[in-house]
């Protein structure tokens, strides 16, 4: 047996270029399995908001970056207008705009919904390489090629991020990988250089996802746990001041965030561990001044005033009203049911509702149950990153009980502990050396004693058990591959804008209808008409239709939704009044009843109801349009005021006839449903094919000067051959 | 693109219509020099032919009529005033048509078959050849910018007609109820024509100028409080509307000046109507400047008014194309009207017109004042400040008078907020000068403590230190 003798550099290379292809491949797949989408439908833009980061994209392309900075979108919230440029994270159009120009410059004129439709694969590629820098820094490399792959694939990232999923996750859990690797490389190092990265990219996140305040509050929280512990250092006092003064300054920078780090309540942990951290170093050189028992009686004095100062204020500040108090949308964080009560527009977000258990494991499967391992692992030799890590397990596990969209959130950590957990395993049952070496031993060392001989007997047994754990391990992950694929193939490669269903025989079917009334409106209404529905596709009739909407996806009027809401929950005299002191030219309801899609309009028209009600309890209530015995009922046993509201006729007008007028069946929520409402405001102007978009044009006032119900009356009895004959004397108020 | 006209060449002649071929001609004769002066002079004499067709026209717009009548009622031998005045002064082509020929259709191919109708007064149930014309078609006819004169007289109220007239408000009294007055006269015929004096007479609908002599026996109607009625007369307080058959005191229809006799009213569509209850006014007996003013009113030969331009722009005369407007600027707003007064386009004078900006509902409403004046238009403006608001606005100006055709100029505009870059800089606030200099004395002070830092030793002082 020749001996293989390499030396320390070529093992090095072998290493180097093994990681390189692995993370390659990583990068590989991590693309590759986001293509599904692309695949099953087309290069489309998915679901809302990536409808309005596209639109505006293709606004910043085609207008210099000053116009997008400044942008006034008179398109959207008519009459009010949105104040577009300031009221978003630029970093992702940015991001793709740079994209564009540079393949441009390189001679590659690529379209731009090519580049957006394809961005967030292509950053899930360069998330794998920063969650694999990340888990080195922790650990090693190998667990850091784990995690890379973990996070390459993990369903709960990928929902996020399949190919058209246009949204500012797409870029900022990048980003957010990448702050924390800065930022665990610089508390390690207490480097400047390091921390000054970990604040650009902080900045880089700050201009992408609102999502930052996560970062803002992590790091600080890493620091004051670290003191806490009595870790403090010099190295963590380089690294923090760097990294927030940099950082705070830089994120001043993006006008939606403006002078939030110094007035909001969510930045003021930050602030207030900068302040510490100042104290604390101050302490530390007096405490190498002064005996180190007197500095323990002041040090126990000052912490404790140190913190009622500081809470006091952090309380008078708020009450002064110097610093932002709480949004709603934190305290929904404590109390699940916060929203429900005071915020209905909040609870009303599908992805703001509590996570279901099930999605833990569908999103990571059996990352879920080594990702407590890992924090375990972790814990047994708590160094100041394994800390880092911890708390952000525990803060995120939290977060993402109380909030589906935050099941994002916790993914990396998942990744990034199981990884260590899988790591942890291989080191020690992949550990063949021992049985090299004893082998070597037995061969070379002759004086080997009685010990030495049980250890090599013992090695039969433990190469079976050491096989045993890695088979099965070996399983796990390949079952985790298989599943993931499944998860994302047949989970989230849909682009909600064109849905796919089954016909009896197995073939697929998709019902495009969304996308058939959108290009409807385009071709034939005029270019400034005013289309109203619900906020839900606000943002994509101003991406697909190009017409001006009243509310969309960007939710910061509430009293312009609820108004919205109440045009559809009130009678038709009242919502006519508000549809021509908008001058709302066609309405788009979605209706589910016939197809059996159950997220359409009539089942959201309870959060529509709640909004409305929210601003004007007196003319609508939540509770009219319930039965007497509490049901939520659509057929003739709905109550009055449900059969008068508007959205309630423009869902099933000619509903019966469809069915011959006879026991038409709404699918959605199985009921009868029997009788025609009498439409008058409004016409029906187009119906998609499966009955999913159904656009009303607003009829215009009466030239005549009668009441539109009147008049439709007329019309209806004229059509219908009744006359009148005997002439009574009306019933007339008196003539001013 | 008669707007265009009148607002750059209102300057070369007195009538619209009269510039508007003369430039033609004019340019047909200049464009081509190898003219001869045959049909340069053929060229003038077909001018002068369309300038007098276009003087003699009263009405800018083409005006085909229909009178429709009933021959069991109305004999029109007694109406040639009547058809004269139509046929010789206002020229309008002409059909007389009885109520059921099979030549009455108002609407040939979804087409609008007339301009004007005037409906007397007919005994059958319904009009229209097989009685097809219902009140929903008269009032689709309105709807489509068509003119309705309508007549009824106790003796001949069609369920067409009186369909029609409901719709719009008006509920004129049934067959054989007539409007009577105890108070005038002594015998049962006197009760029945009724002198109409001066506060029976509603100038204020602008529809007639001067208070007219009319003995009236006929229906009256109720109304409704429809804002697009215009009453013109209205019955004596001391008469009422009964039944001639049955006296049922009960149900009068009208009593006193709940009742009126002649109403106008006009669509949003600026269409125009006419109803009266007495037949009888229009006839040779009675025809008289009031019918005129009447007809040619609803005819829409007057009290049409027309905006010919509206412009608005920043104060220093740059537009919103070369500017668009922010929050705060000041802008002037113009708008230049006339009325066509039966001959002509002329200039009109209004002193309540009034321009508004509105997000939903108005921020200003101020009033125009006149600015300047030509043969033919007034232009009115108004200079404003934009509210301190972004939004999308609409600029309107919405001018609605009983008898006046109706304006409704809107304009929606987009009004942006300041650009990053339009706040005043820091250093112009004097407030900010304290937070300046404060943070320059500190970058001053941590350079300066850099330097002694770094420079100076700290050997000095330990040593004084320990010379102490």
């Amino acid at each position: 047996m020749s001996s293989l003798t390499l030396s320390q550099r070529t093992v090095d290379n072998i290493q180097l270029f093994l990681k390189v292809t692995i993370l390659i491949t990583i990068a590989g797949a991590a693309i590759s399995s986001r293509l599904f989408s692309v695949i099953r439908f087309e290069s489309i833009i998915h679901e809302f908001d990536p409808w309005f980061n596209f639109r505006a994209t293709k606004y910043l392309v085609s207008h210099s970056f000053y116009d997008f900075l400044n942008w006034f979108d008179d398109r959207t919230w008519y009459p009010l207008g949105r104040v577009t440029g300031g009221t978003l994270y630029p970093g992702l159009m940015v991001t793709s705009g740079a994209i564009w120009h540079a393949l441009r410059k390189i001679g590659l004129p690529v379209d731009i919904r090519n580049i957006c439709v394809m961005l967030a694969p292509a950053f899930s590629g360069v998330t794998a390489y920063f969650t694999y820098l990340f888990t080195s820094e922790i650990k090693d490399s190998s667990a850091g090629l784990l995690a890379g792959a973990f996070m390459g694939i993990a369903p709960g990232y990928i929902s996020r991020s399949v190919a058209g999923s246009y949204d500012n996750e797409a870029i900022a859990i990048t980003l957010l990988m990448a702050s924390f690797y800065f930022w665990i490389k610089a508390s390690k190092e207490g480097s400047v250089f390091y921390a000054s990265w970990a604040a650009l990219f902080y900045f880089y996140m700050v201009s992408a996802w609102g999502g930052y305040v996560f970062i803002t509050n992590l790091v600080p929280l890493h620091v004051f746990v670290l003191i806490l512990m009595g870790r403090y250092s010099n190295r963590l006092y380089a690294a923090y001041s760097t990294w927030y003064a940099i950082g705070t300054v830089a994120s001043m920078q993006i006008p939606f965030v403006g002078f939030l780090p110094i007035r909001s309540n969510d930045h003021m942990a930050a602030l207030g561990v900068f302040g510490l951290i100042q104290i604390v170093a101050f302490g530390d050189y007096i405490r190498s001044k002064v005996p180190s028992k007197k500095f323990k009686s002041v040090l126990i004095v000052a912490i404790f005033l140190i913190i009622a100062v500081g809470i006091l204020g952090l309380f008078g500040l708020t009450y002064a009203g110097l610093i932002a108090p709480w949004t709603g949308r934190f305290y929904s964080l404590w109390d699940t049911s916060y929203a429900k009560i005071h915020i209905p527009i909040i609870a009303s977000v599908s992805e703001h509702q509590p996570t279901a258990w099930p999605a833990f494991f569908f999103d990571t499967q059996f990352l879920i149950w080594l990702f407590p391992a890992g924090v375990y692992l972790l814990f047994q030799d708590l160094s100041n990153e394994g800390v880092f890590v911890i708390v952000y397990s525990v803060l995120c596990s939290y977060f993402a009980g109380v909030m589906v969209r935050l099941m994002l959130t916790l993914t990396p950590i998942i990744c990034v502990a199981a990884a260590i957990a899988v790591s942890k395993l291989f080191d020690v049952y992949m550990d063949f050396s021992e049985l090299l070496q004893s082998k070597v031993e037995v061969e070379g060392i002759k004086e080997s004693t009685g010990a030495k001989a049980k250890k090599t007997k013992v090695t039969g047994l433990s190469i079976v058990a050491k096989l045993t754990v890695i088979v099965s391990f070996a399983f796990y992950l390949f079952l985790f591959v298989y599943h993931c694929t499944w998860v994302t193939s047949n989970a989230y490669s849909s682009p909600s804008v064109v849905l796919a269903s089954r016909n009896p025989d197995g073939s697929q079917n998709l019902i495009d209808d969304y996308r058939e009334a959108y290009y409807w409106l385009r071709m034939n209404t005029a270019e400034d008409a005013k289309v109203m529905a619900w906020w839900d596709y606000g943002y994509q009739i101003g991406g697909m239709a190009d017409r001006t909407t009243l509310v969309d996806n960007n939710t910061w009027n509430n009293t312009h939704i609820a108004t919205v809401g109440k045009a559809m929950a009130s009678s038709e005299e009242v919502s006519y009044e508000i549809l021509k002191e908008h001058d709302v030219d066609y309405i788009l309801v979605i209706f589910g009843g016939l197809l059996g899609f159950s997220g359409d309009d009539l089942n959201k028209f309870l959060w529509m109801i709640r909004i409305a009600e929210g601003i004007w309890p007196d003319e609508v209530k939540e509770r009219d349009f319930f039965t007497s015995d509490g049901q939520y009922r659509v057929d003739d046993l709905a109550t009055d005021t449900m059969k008068n509201s508007l959205l309630y006729k423009m869902s099933f007008h000619r509903f019966t006839e469809l069915f011959g007028h006879r026991n038409a069946v709404d699918r959605v929520r199985n009921q009868r449903i029997t009788q025609e409402p009498d439409l008058n405001i409004v016409e029906e102007v187009y119906t998609s094919e499966n009955w999913l978009v159904r656009i009303y044009k607003v009829k215009d006032l009466d030239n005549a000067g009668r009441d539109l119900l009147s008049a439709s009356k007329f019309e209806k009895e004229t059509k219908a051959g009744i006359k009148k004959r005997i002439q009574k004397r009306p019933d007339l108020d008196l003539r001013e | 693109m008669a707007v265009e006209t009148c607002s750059t060449e209102r300057s070369k002649g007195p009538n619209v219509l009269r510039v508007h071929s003369f430039k033609r001609s004019q340019g047909s004769g200049f464009s081509n020099q190898s003219i001869n002066t045959t049909t340069m002079q053929l060229s003038t004499l077909f001018c002068l032919f369309l300038v007098s067709i276009a003087s003699a026209l009263p009405s800018p717009f083409p005006t085909d009529t229909a009178l429709i009548y009933d021959s069991k009622i109305t004999n029109l031998e007694s109406y040639t005033s009547l058809l004269n005045y139509l046929r010789e002064e206002l020229r309008v082509p002409l059909q007389v048509l009885e109520f059921n020929s099979p030549e009455l259709e108002i609407f040939k191919n979804g087409q609008r078959n007339f301009d004007n109708l005037i409906i007397f007064p007919t005994k059958a149930r319904s009009i229209g050849s097989e009685s097809n014309i219902h009140g929903l078609d008269l009032l689709n006819f309105f709807n489509d910018g068509g003119n309705v004169f309508t007549i009824t007289s106790p003796t001949g109220v069609s369920e067409t007609v009186r369909n029609y007239l409901n719709q719009i408000g008006i509920y004129p009294s049934p067959r054989n109820h007539e409007l009577v007055d105890y108070f005038v006269g002594s015998n049962e015929t006197s009760f029945k024509s009724i002198k109409l004096t001066a506060e029976n007479v509603k100038l204020e609908s602008n529809i007639i100028s001067s208070v007219p002599e009319i003995t009236y026996s006929g229906s009256a109607a109720l109304l409704t409080n429809n804002n697009l009625l215009f009453p013109i007369l209205q019955s004596p307080s001391t008469s009422f509307t009964k039944n001639s058959q049955e006296s049922d005191e009960a149900n009068n229809w009208t009593v006193g000046t709940q009742g009126y006799l002649a109403v106008g009213h006009q669509g949003l569509n600026n269409a125009r109507g006419a109803w009266i209850g007495d037949a009888s006014l229009l006839d040779d007996s009675q025809f008289s400047t009031f019918d005129k003013e009447l007809l040619q009113w609803t005819f829409q030969m007057k009290n049409i008014l027309r905006v010919t331009e509206v412009k608005h722009n920043h104060i220093n005369g740059d537009t919103y194309a070369e500017r668009p407007y922010k929050v705060k600027d000041e802008l002037e707003y113009q708008i230049t009207l006339q009325e066509f007064n039966g001959e002509q386009w002329s200039p009109v004078s209004f002193s309540d017109l009034q321009f508004e900006i509105k997000l939903i509902s108005p921020y200003h409403r101020l009033n125009l004042s006149e600015l300047s004046q030509d043969e033919n238009s007034t232009t009115y403006g108004v200079t404003f400040k934009v509210p301190d608001r972004h939004g999308v606005y609409t600029l309107q100006t919405i001018y609605q008078r009983p008898g006046w055709s109706f304006v409704e100029e809107k304009e929606v505009l987009s009004i942006r907020h300041l650009a990053n870059d339009e706040y005043p800089r820091s250093w112009d606030i004097p407030n900010s000068w304290v937070y300046i200099t404060s943070s320059v004395v500190v970058f001053a002070a941590w350079i300066v403590f850099l330097i002694v830092f770094i420079y100076i030793k700290d050997g000095k002082i330990v040593d004084s230190k320990k010379q102490k």
